[in-house]
């Protein structure tokens, strides 16, 4: 079999919907989809967090990670590798920041690194004052990762979920809180 | 008549076990043969008969304590190019039920491969069928999985690994 098929049976097992419940996602990647070298997709419902959570070890950062996604309704990753740099337009990262200008979501982290040229954006959605849920965007020069968690979650949650799920390594790592957050 | 050798009367014994731990369609609700036989006719394809794959079950059972169960894998390696993986999809998903959910989608543009791992529980049981179409070749896999025993067998393993580090 494939190595590859073994690899994507791995992220699902050890790291890790309905494809028609996709149309839930905030923004539109079909265009990046068509240009894109490879797409990954990773979609788990409160159903499928909870199998998956299984598999985490029994370390006290995996068991911290099993506590938060017990809460979670569900995880959904959306990675696109170009060819090459420079394979989606400012415009195009702006277009899909929009969506998140609306009052329902708080721009809690924006972060630009000049040395790797990649940003990352994280919001939070706030009903009556609760987070009930969170979108990451990442922009490297090569790949675009969306990720989209339903469900009651703190910032600080991240950085267990990192590198889980499909969710990039720790990807408020470099997090500075916007100016205007802070005030 | 010569007496039957009794390695193969050994052999014999392990392949009706494993035979027995191919789930029958009843067991789990799903008929991979079915389905097998259905992509055949939708294109035209034949499937591959791999050897041994109800040792390799039946070892895989036992190797994860029960965790891993009735697997099952269907190559076609003739299946040629005319296969669309959005209609492989849409296909296998009207087979498969609303009950099924995509789980993990992979798309390659230059090796033209695609990955698609649908998923269905039911408690602690879950059921993945992975379909990978790469370039001219379709492989089906199913395998059941009891998310305890896995997760017991995973953290028996992990603390093996602690006491000798």
């Amino acid at each position: 079999m494939k190595m590859k098929l073994l690899a994507l049976m791995a992220v699902f097992l050890f790291a890790t919907t309905p494809a028609r419940a996709q149309a839930a996602f905030p923004v539109d990647t079909s265009k990046l989809a068509e240009r894109a070298e490879e797409t990954t997709t990773v979609s788990l419902d409160k159903n499928m967090l909870q199998f998956a959570s299984k598999f985490l070890s029994s370390s006290n950062e995996d068991q911290e990670a099993r506590r938060i996604i017990a809460n979670l309704d569900g995880i959904y990753v959306r990675t696109f590798e170009f060819k090459a740099p420079n394979s989606y337009s400012a415009a195009e990262l702006q277009g899909f920041r929009r969506p998140f200008s609306g009052p329902e979501w708080s721009h809690i982290v924006s972060v630009h690194s000049k040395e790797a040229d990649d940003d990352t954006d994280v919001y939070v959605r706030l009903v009556n004052g609760e987070v009930k849920g969170m979108f990451i965007l990442s922009a490297e020069k090569q790949e675009l990762t969306f990720v989209h968690i339903l469900g009651p979650i703190r910032p600080e949650d991240l950085t267990h979920l990192s590198g889980n799920f499909g969710i990039p390594r720790h990807p408020m790592a470099k997090e500075q809180p916007r100016k205007e957050d802070s005030q | 008549m010569k007496p039957i050798d009794s390695r193969w009367t050994a052999i014999l014994v392990i392949l009706a076990l494993a035979a027995t731990l191919v789930p029958p369609a009843s067991a789990d609700d799903f008929n991979f043969n079915h389905l097998v036989s259905s992509i055949e006719q939708r294109y035209d394809i034949r499937h591959e008969h791999i050897p041994f794959l109800g040792l390799a079950s039946f070892c895989a059972h036992v190797y994860t304590r029960g965790g891993v169960r009735g697997l099952r894998i269907a190559d076609f390696p003739d299946a040629g190019t005319s296969i669309g993986a959005n209609d492989l999809d849409s296909y296998l998903h009207s087979e498969l039920g609303e009950s099924w959910s995509i789980i993990v989608r992979s798309h390659t543009k230059s090796t033209r491969e695609d990955t698609i791992i649908y998923a269905r529980s039911h408690g602690d049981q879950y059921i993945l069928l992975i379909a990978d179409l790469n370039g001219n070749e379709l492989s089906l896999v199913k395998l059941g999985m009891d998310a305890e025993k896995l997760r017991k067998w995973i953290s028996k393993r992990e603390n093996r690994e602690r006491a000798f580090d």
